[in-house]
């Protein structure tokens, strides 16, 4: 049923609702939307989403530590026992036809009465020479994937959110040495992982800094400061936020606001009838998994109503 | 047991899913012994899931030398999946457990039967696809691991014999980790020739398989 397995696919039939996105929004807007007895399918491009690569999710009410592929793993199973069928795969565009949509992806198209777009948000990148050339040889954007390749080395993390002092929390178990450069003043991680990497003895924090070049020859090497500084270092991984993955969004008609957010009501609606926007690629001031999670079951919500409107009518 | 019990009711509620026998053959060696040990510990559980669809014919690599030069084994342990002309299509130098658990089951499952979501778009253009061996690097923790394993396989199954997938712990073979010179998972080897580094879908998989630019991407 994960990933690309036909079971319980049926391209030929109207879903009452897809949803689109693989992490925690969409999994909880098709749990609720099978119970809501919705025939509901969810296409996603990778199953978990971005906190499949957080290493620790501690702020899950009922879990009280787990990791980010722990939870997925708990997710999958919960989809598993209502027999929700998932795919891999990336939707292109999307057409109303009567009083349905037609998503077409390279390889299959599917049927909807609603969609529900819950496709999160993508890391953002800095944007500097060295960055795209050294992107699998030394800079990464994914600590719990990529850190053990740097046992005893010395990396730097880019960034000062919550998510930067995690990555440099996980780092610091394999690597000799965590620098976190930050252009403010005062990292902005909750106060509880705050305070675990200020007792951290590996991790060293470099404030009011940007990295301006990252340099090798086959591997990084070392990174320049915008003091002009050259600072040897083996790895970069870089956590300066992210962007929300409004494309498919936008070019369907859906409107956004300044920063790409889908702009969503209290019941995650959209301004296109029958289509529901919910979590990260939404415009909710605070994201995180168990806000999305809301978003998405009053999107599921939504949607059944809408559906249950539209089922009268014809 | 070296195989946690997560894993292994994972691997129990994964396997029911398989309806037709299957037949794998094993290589183990004395040279990686833990990991041989582990692959047919992993295996027992798989085959007791299934009630006995999955049936194996293991192989000691250091006494089968010239039946390893025949599939072009080189390390152990390896699973290896052979289409009906005996040849090697899907080589796990990998034990199938934690990330890998439901993509193997999945392969299986469309070895023997099942859909394959990407078949009618790999025959639409296997006149264009030029035969390949994919070597996919991963590891247990990569979140993106377990989607292009799904979709290297099933492309694999799909191509008649065009593709070949390897598919490749590089904890289990850091040598060949550090042959590519890995940083970061998963990375694609195709022919040798292109790498591709970080997470891929199966449209830019497509994409390179049709032998398109070398590009690196993450």
């Amino acid at each position: 049923m994960f990933n690309i397995d036909m079971e319980g696919i049926n391209a030929e039939k109207t879903y009452d609702l897809i949803v689109l996105g693989g992490g925690p929004t969409a999994i909880g807007c098709a749990i609720y939307a099978a119970r809501f007895a919705m025939d509901v399918l969810i296409i996603g491009k990778v199953f978990g989403g971005l906190i499949a690569t957080t290493h620790v999710v501690e702020n899950y009410p009922g879990i009280t530590s787990t990791s980010g592929q722990g939870l997925m793993e708990m997710f999958k199973d919960h989809l598993n026992s209502l027999s929700i069928p998932y795919i891999s795969d990336e939707i292109r565009s999307i057409e109303r036809i009567d009083d349905h949509f037609v998503l077409h992806s390279f390889f299959q198209k599917f049927k909807a009465k609603s969609v529900v777009i819950a496709t999160g948000s993508e890391r953002k990148k800095l944007g500097i020479p060295g960055e795209e050339e050294f992107s699998g040889r030394g800079v990464s954007y994914c600590a719990t994937c990529d850190g053990p390749f740097y046992k005893d080395k010395r990396v730097c993390v880019i960034g000062g959110s919550d998510s930067a002092a995690k990555e440099a929390l996980f780092l610091s178990q394999n690597v000799k040495k965590v620098f976190i450069v930050y252009r403010g003043e005062e990292i902005r991680a909750e106060p509880i992982n705050k305070k675990r990497v200020e007792d951290n003895e590996k991790i060293e924090i470099i404030y009011k800094t940007n990295i301006t070049e990252i340099k090798g020859d086959n591997n990084v090497k070392s990174v320049i400061f915008d003091n002009g500084k050259e600072f040897e270092i083996d790895g970069v991984f870089i956590e300066v936020g992210s962007n929300p993955n409004s494309g498919l969004a936008k070019r369907i008609g859906v409107k956004t606001n300044e920063k790409d957010e889908i702009i969503i009501n209290r019941k995650s609606e959209t301004n296109v009838a029958g289509i529901f926007a919910a979590g990260d690629v939404a415009d909710a001031p605070f994201k995180q998994a168990i806000t999305g999670v809301a978003e998405g079951v009053i999107a599921a919500y939504s949607a059944f109503d809408y559906v249950k409107e539209i089922n009268i009518e014809y | 047991m070296t195989i946690s019990n997560v894993y292994k009711r994972m691997i129990q509620v994964e396997a029911k899913k398989l309806t037709n026998s299957v037949n794998l053959k094993i290589f183990t060696t004395s040279t990686n012994l833990q990991e041989s040990v582990k692959m047919l510990e992993v295996m027992e559980i798989y085959k007791k899931a299934t009630n006995g669809l999955i049936k194996t014919e293991e192989y000691r690599f250091e006494t089968n030398s010239e039946l390893a030069k025949k599939y072009n084994i080189q390390q152990a342990p390896a699973i290896l999946l052979v289409n009906s002309e005996d040849d090697p299509i899907i080589r796990y130098l990998a034990v199938p457990s934690a990330a890998k658990i439901q993509p193997f089951v999945e392969t299986l499952k469309v070895f023997t039967g099942a859909p394959n979501y990407y078949e009618n778009a790999i025959k639409e253009k296997l006149d264009k696809i030029n035969p390949s061996v994919i070597k996919l690097l991963i590891t247990d923790y990569c979140a993106y691991c377990s989607t292009i394993i799904s979709i290297c396989s099933l492309f694999t199954l799909a191509s008649e014999g065009k593709l070949q997938t390897d598919i490749i712990d590089i904890m289990t073979f850091p040598e060949i980790g550090e042959q590519y010179e890995v940083t970061t998972v998963p990375t694609l080897v195709i022919n040798e020739d292109k790498i591709i580094v970080g997470n891929v879908n199966a449209e830019e998989l497509l994409y390179e398989i049709l032998n398109k630019s070398i590009r690196i991407k993450n």
